[in-house]
């Protein structure tokens, strides 16, 4: 089997809900992902209260369940590393935003962890020493909130079809279904602080 | 396993210290990682004093950091990004020349 092919068989696992390819995928890309974060994280007092693996976990949680949802087009481990590190830097940008709009208001002292688990992060608010990224309750959320036909697109890429068969099975063309589940995706996202 | 059930469980870090971020959950990590987060400090101060100390320079002021790579890469890779930061363009083949050892990592972090 050639690496592309090795690859896109990994994310297909990844993409069906494997268990021990998610672990592999935590194992190989959390160094890097949790490194972005540690070195961009400057700020003392957003050091106080951001940590890279809590950052970590949202962000591979959000990568799961879009990935089990079909957004994602990856070829080769570059690219699933570039995205990640990408979603890494995106999301501790808002969570510092975040974190300095809650000190300005000066409503609140609480960590910022603390105050997405609350109210943000997407995840099952687990306070027990172990944690569960990416469960199969965020993926029913956010499958829930897509529109029949959105939900039928995505159903159709989490079966491993391609572009091409998804437009030739239910029409339009591969690039604009493409774009009509990613723009879904991020309105869902938005709408429960993804 | 329904292909919804994606589980990965981690061991969470001791969010008792101050300092909470670090590669590992040790205690010593922590007191590692707060030793990282004033040197980026230290470096961001002088480097705007117009004195470039380098990684290389950390390094051997700090020879505990060889004891974790995690840490001492946080230093060496966090040079390449303040040099991005201020216009400069770092070529990733001269921090793979200057610190082999780490070659593999930071291959990937660059590459990325």
């Amino acid at each position: 089997m050639t690496e592309t092919a090795s690859f896109q068989n990994f994310m297909s696992r990844v993409r069906a809900g494997d268990d021990r390819a998610a672990e592999q995928l935590v194992r190989q890309y959390e160094p890097e992902i949790r490194r972005e974060i540690r070195v961009r994280l400057t700020d003392p007092s957003l050091r106080r209260v951001i940590d890279s693996m809590d950052v970590c976990q949202s962000v591979l949680g959000d990568f799961f369940a879009r990935a089990a949802l079909g957004q994602f087009d990856l070829d080769e481990p570059r690219q699933l590393l570039q995205l990640l590190l990408s979603m890494a830097r995106n999301r501790l940008t808002d969570w510092a935003r975040h974190q300095t709009a809650q000190r300005r208001d000066a409503r609140r002292d609480q960590s910022l962890a603390q105050a997405v688990r609350n109210g943000h992060e997407p995840l099952a608010a687990d306070p027990s020493p172990s944690r569960v990224l990416a469960g199969k309750e965020l993926l029913e959320q956010v499958r829930q909130r897509l529109t029949d036909d959105e939900r039928r697109i995505a159903d159709l890429r989490a079966a491993d079809l391609g572009w091409p068969e998804i437009a030739a099975t239910i029409g339009g063309t591969p690039e604009a279904l493409r774009k009509r589940l990613s723009r879904a995706l991020d309105r869902v996202a938005n709408e429960i602080g993804l | 396993m329904s292909r919804l059930d994606i589980n990965v469980v981690r061991s969470v870090d001791d969010r008792s210290s101050v300092v909470r971020d670090a590669p590992t959950e040790s205690p010593a990590a922590h007191d590692l990682s707060q030793v990282v987060a004033d040197l980026l400090a230290d470096r961001r101060r002088r480097w705007n004093d117009g004195d470039r100390v380098t990684a290389e320079q950390y390094l051997s002021e700090h020879p505990e950091l060889d004891a974790t790579p995690e840490y001492a890469i946080d230093l060496v890779y966090s040079e390449y990004l303040m040099r991005e930061q201020l216009g400069e363009r770092p070529q990733a083949d001269e921090y793979l020349a200057r610190f082999p050892r780490f070659a593999a990592q930071l291959s990937r972090q660059f590459n990325a």
